[in-house]
């Protein structure tokens, strides 16, 4: 489809090119066939027809174009002249507007002036003409002859001197000649041929590859935020300026601030173009360590780095992960569907096609402690995201009430961090089922649970007892929707906080950890086994791992057995293993 | 024929910029027959008629398409240039590359031409063309040159 798509793309330049003439073999047969026609009969029209404008062809912009110093000096009069940072594609069409523009120009200089040499004209002994194919030479006729060739008809041969050498030009000539034909506004104001829009529609994509790969190894021009400027144009951006926008950011609780914002309360660099101004202090704030960019792609917010929450300048300590090696081969069907289930965002999961509108997750311990969201592969693409923030403040938006709620990508971590309040008012369990909906503007995503009327149910409840996990069902009202298999209430968060720690600090096996949860789980079930799933979420109480480690060490250590389909027990030669 | 400045290509090195032209030169000093390897560029017709002994080899004007020069050509020469160059089957996607730049040459009077505008003509990629060009062997007598 894309094939096709393409071709037809192809052939519609081609045919506006004029590479096809006889636009009649075209419609009495298939698209298709035209194309066949157009293959083969493009490289003999070529010779005739395609000099005169190289750009018109497809081969110009998709396998020729290459980005030239001429072009980058082209591109940076333009920046010192509109004293305004530009995006690539911006940029991009300035260079095909360019080259068209260059093209115009050597085609005017073909095209000559009024005493030109055409082979129509007659020209007598004596009479001067410029020779434009020849470098604008101006040359005089020294003698005439007839033409000797019938295949032209009558015409005559003119001799002219160029360096020394006697050079016979075509004069009174009856057929068709390339320089007959051509004149300025024929030329450059040809209706059929692509404008610089059109072909930087067509072929804008080719372009803005090739200059983004030229402009990242320019040394004199900076990016910031999706946008290109030289430094050596830059506005001069003091201490005392960034002084001041500290103290306005300070002023505004850290922020986010757009820069202009900044810029009008500082009231610097009136004197300068709006967006140099901007572009100049963003250069500024990022060389700063004080400073933050936290906007998303195509937007500029500052924040203190000082008075971000903690959680989102370090990962907190529940959520970070030490990766760790398996075999992904060692799970079955079955435990790779669960791990999929469970959306993990440590799970090498291939993200879902396309970008969908909701997505729908579990909630596990580690993220519901720490008042965060995991920034799964599918869940990313929800998400602001920024050319090169490492951080994204943003606003979640309850589903229900509305409230905005402000929150942060944190990149590095893989998670979205600003839900402790939300998950308590809402008492959102772990293993509670959490949808997530994009809006309209990409800085804006709706949040909601799957709320519903309080009931009594029997509730997985985990303590902790001389340093050690225990389990044991309770009745507790629950008034969302969960996954059975996933859900645990803590009893003591603060008390599992620290068992995690005295963990950590005795670096206690996974292995350890995941026999522990598995025996413990066990007692709480007639059959006494666990499923991997229940033991997934509890092992995530006590050290942070995705589903595919904790499977595989089902799978494979001598340590556990099998009970049927997903589910486990600690085998009774354990101790022997 | 005029005869093209030959670059020495080992002190530089050619480029995508690099002109290229066929070096007559070369033909004459490398023992091939240049009238063997022209007449297989000519179209089917062209190459009965011209193989019958009756047509002799006259010497005709020939007007350049581009820059309107007359240049006196054998009627092989006259024939590749004002027809057999002309038909849609010139160049092919199954031209050999060195034939394909050969024949691009020869259709424009062999006017030097960079690998970028062989190559928009020809169909192939520069780089191959350039790849090929620049190499130690010279393939029938194309050549970087000097302007």
């Amino acid at each position: 489809m894309f094939w096709k798509s393409r071709q037809t793309q192809q052939l519609r330049v081609w045919i506006r090119a004029g590479i096809i003439i006889d636009r009649s073999d075209c419609s009495a047969y298939s698209l298709d066939f035209c194309l066949c026609l157009v293959k083969v009969h493009s490289s003999a029209w070529r010779l005739s027809h395609v000099t005169l404008r190289p750009t018109q062809l497809p081969s110009y912009w998709v396998e020729s174009f290459q980005v030239t110093q001429f072009d980058i000096d082209h591109l940076y009069n333009v920046l010192l002249e509109k004293e305004t940072p530009l995006n690539v594609d911006e940029m991009a069409l300035i260079l095909v507007r360019h080259r068209i523009s260059d093209e115009n120009e050597t085609t005017t200089k073909i095209t000559g002036p009024d005493n030109a040499y055409r082979p129509a004209n007659h020209y007598n002994v004596e009479d001067e003409l410029i020779l434009t194919e020849f470098g604008n030479r101006l040359a005089k006729v020294l003698a005439v002859r007839d033409g000797t060739n019938p295949d032209y008809g009558r015409y005559s041969v003119i001799s002219v001197a160029i360096d020394d050498k006697i050079i016979e030009f075509a004069a009174d000539f009856p057929g068709e000649h390339v320089l007959n034909e051509k004149s300025i506004s024929e030329i450059v104001n040809d209706a059929s041929q692509l404008s610089p829009e059109e072909l930087f529609i067509e072929f804008g994509g080719e372009v803005s590859n090739a200059l983004q790969e030229r402009l990242a190894g320019q040394d004199d021009i900076v990016k910031l935020a999706g946008r290109w400027f030289p430094r050596s144009l830059l506005a001069d951006v003091t201490m005392g300026h960034l002084n001041l926008a500290e103290a306005v950011l300070d002023m505004n609780s850290g922020g986010p601030l757009e820069t202009r914002v900044i810029v009008e309360q500082i009231g610097i660099m009136s004197d300068f173009n709006v967006r140099l101004a901007e572009f100049s202090l963003n250069y500024g704030l990022q060389r700063d360590e004080r400073f933050d960019e936290v906007g998303p792609a195509g937007k500029v917010l500052w924040f203190l780095r000082r008075l971000e929450p903690i959680e989102v300048q370090t990962t907190p300590p529940n959520l970070v992960f030490t990766p760790i090696d398996y075999d992904l081969t060692l799970l079955s069907p079955e435990l790779i569907q669960l791990e999929q289930e469970i959306g993990d965002e440590h799970s090498p999961i291939a993200p879902p096609r396309g970008r969908p509108q909701s997505a729908t997750l579990l909630l596990n311990y580690a993220h519901r402690r720490a008042g965060t969201l995991p920034l799964s592969h599918q869940l990313r693409q929800m998400f602001p995201t920024a050319y090169e923030a490492p951080r994204i403040r943003f606003m979640l938006v309850d589903g229900v009430s509305g409230e905005e709620i402000p929150a942060w990508v944190v990149r590095p971590g893989g998670y979205v961090y600003g839900l402790s309040h939300w998950f308590a008012d809402h008492d959102v369990p772990v293993g509670g089922y959490l949808t997530v909906t994009r809006t309209d503007d990409p800085s804006r995503v709706t949040i909601s649970y799957a709320g519903r009327k309080p009931r009594i149910e029997w509730i997985r409840t985990a303590q902790v007892r001389d340093n050690r996990l225990l389990f044991e069902n309770r009745k507790l009202a629950v008034g969302c929707d969960f996954d059975d298999l996933m859900v645990i209430d803590v009893e003591d968060p603060d008390g599992m906080d620290s068992l995690a720690k005295y963990y950590r600090d005795r670096r206690i096996s996974l292995d350890t950890i995941v026999q522990d949860v598995c025996r413990e789980l066990s007692k709480l079930s007639q059959q006494d086994s666990a499923h991997a799933k229940t033991i997934y979420s509890a092992a995530n109480l006590l050290r942070r791992c995705p589903p595919g480690p904790i499977f595989a060490m089902l799978s494979i250590s001598p340590r556990f057995e099998s009970v049927g389909g997903p589910y486990w027990r600690v085998s009774e030669n354990s101790h022997n293993a | 024929m005029s005869r093209p400045k030959v670059l020495a290509s080992n002190l530089a090195k050619p480029t995508f910029d690099t002109k290229f032209q066929i070096d007559y030169e070369w033909w004459d000093k490398s023992g091939q027959e240049l009238g063997i390897y022209l007449a297989e560029h000519l179209c089917d017709n062209h190459r009965m008629t011209l193989g019958q002994t009756t047509i002799p080899l006259v010497v005709v004007d020939w007007v350049d398409r581009q820059n309107g020069q007359v240049i006196p050509q054998t009627s092989l020469m006259y024939f590749l240039l004002s027809h057999c160059s002309q038909r849609p089957d010139y160049i092919t996607e199954r031209t050999a590359l060195v034939d394909a730049v050969f024949r691009v040459l020869l259709a424009n009077g062999n006017r030097p031409m960079t690998p970028r505008e062989l190559a928009t003509i020809s169909g192939r990629s520069p780089d191959m063309i350039l790849r090929t060009l620049s190499g130690r062997t010279i393939y029938k007598g194309i050549r970087p040159v000097t302007e």
